[in-house]
């Protein structure tokens, strides 16, 4: 565990410290301008349908989609980010404390 | 310049950050890390996205090479505010390793939105300082809490991951056609899941929205 989080940690830091060394136009070419913008939006999609839908080996559906689709209500009508993070937590747990989903 | 104004303000994203820190060190130590390996995270990764990502594929029961790889690629945007935070700072030797450790979402949209004369460097800086204190605090005051409180599943702290990952993804759909990417990266990602090992189905759905979206004409 301790070797992921270092070469991690590391991986990250120097992608940070590398723009400061490397010359602009690297990044000015198109192909890597649209790359560095939509990787990330696929990445989160597909983390956010993982943890929504899945568990270590199979689908499920459960408590947590509630918590999604409040988050995704509040996130439509600007909520700040403390809010949605809180309200998402607090219906999936309250539903789970009374027994309306898993 | 308004250095009040910019203090003011980055002290406020301080605490805005503080209580997505809060979570990221609670479900630190509920995916299975130590109080000391989730704080080294804030430490030293210092990138909340990435963070979030590396313990969402190892709960997931995802290999090392596939969260490390994970936390790379949701961090290459730290890449490009780099470049273009080097071009406005312009600072040398130690500084420089300093401001890239510095260089994150807060510290960079801080910076880039001042724009008076000498403005976006001190913004820059104390966002930049500012989220550092605030985000490693609150990290280990939820590593800390958790272990007081127990089951993070009770407290809906796994449907809190996800509203924070909606959050961090919701403002960049900006148009129609990056709403159908999200989607069609999220379908990928869940048709891969049935037969490849965790973790690849988040990297295959990156890999197809980068594919796709360099395929596609203007």
């Amino acid at each position: 565990m301790w070797a992921t989080i270092l070469i991690a940690s590391l991986s990250t830091f120097t992608l940070k410290i590398l723009g400061y060394f490397l010359p602009d136009s690297l990044l000015s070419h198109q192909v890597a301008k649209k790359v560095i913008a939509v990787l990330p939006i696929g990445l989160l999609s597909g983390l956010i349908a993982l943890q929504l839908f899945t568990t270590k080996d199979a689908f499920i559906l459960d408590g947590r989609i509630v918590g999604a689709l409040s988050a995704i209500g509040l996130l439509m009508m600007r909520a700040p980010f403390i809010l949605v993070i809180t309200i998402s937590a607090l219906v999936t747990a309250l539903g789970r404390a009374r027994g309306y989903w898993t | 310049m308004p250095r009040n104004r910019i203090i003011t303000d980055a002290i406020g994203i301080g605490v805005g950050v503080a209580s997505y820190g809060v979570s990221f060190g609670a479900l630190g130590v509920s995916s299975g890390l130590d109080v000391m390996q989730t704080m080294t995270l804030s430490l030293f990764m210092f990138t909340g996205a990435s963070q979030f990502a590396l313990i969402g594929v190892i709960a997931a029961g995802g290999s090392s090479f596939a969260a490390i790889i994970t936390a790379f690629f949701v961090g290459i945007r730290n890449f490009a505010y780099a470049v273009s935070m080097n071009d406005l700072l312009r600072v040398t030797g130690l500084k420089k390793i300093l401001a890239g450790h510095l260089t994150i979402d807060e510290s960079t949209a801080m910076a880039l939105s001042h724009k008076e004369k000498g403005a976006g460097p001190f913004a820059f800086w104390t966002t930049g300082i500012s989220v550092f204190v605030f985000w490693n605090l609150a990290t280990l005051l939820g590593a800390l809490a958790i272990n007081i409180a127990g089951d993070p599943q009770a407290l809906g702290l796994d449907a809190a991951v996800v509203a924070g990952f909606l959050a961090l993804l919701w403002p960049q759909l900006k148009t129609w056609r990056l709403r159908f990417l999200a989607v069609a990266s999220a379908l990928v990602a869940l048709f891969a899941f049935g037969f490849t090992p965790a973790g690849t189905p988040i990297l295959i759905a990156g890999i197809f929205a980068a594919v796709v979206t360099l395929g596609m004409r203007e």
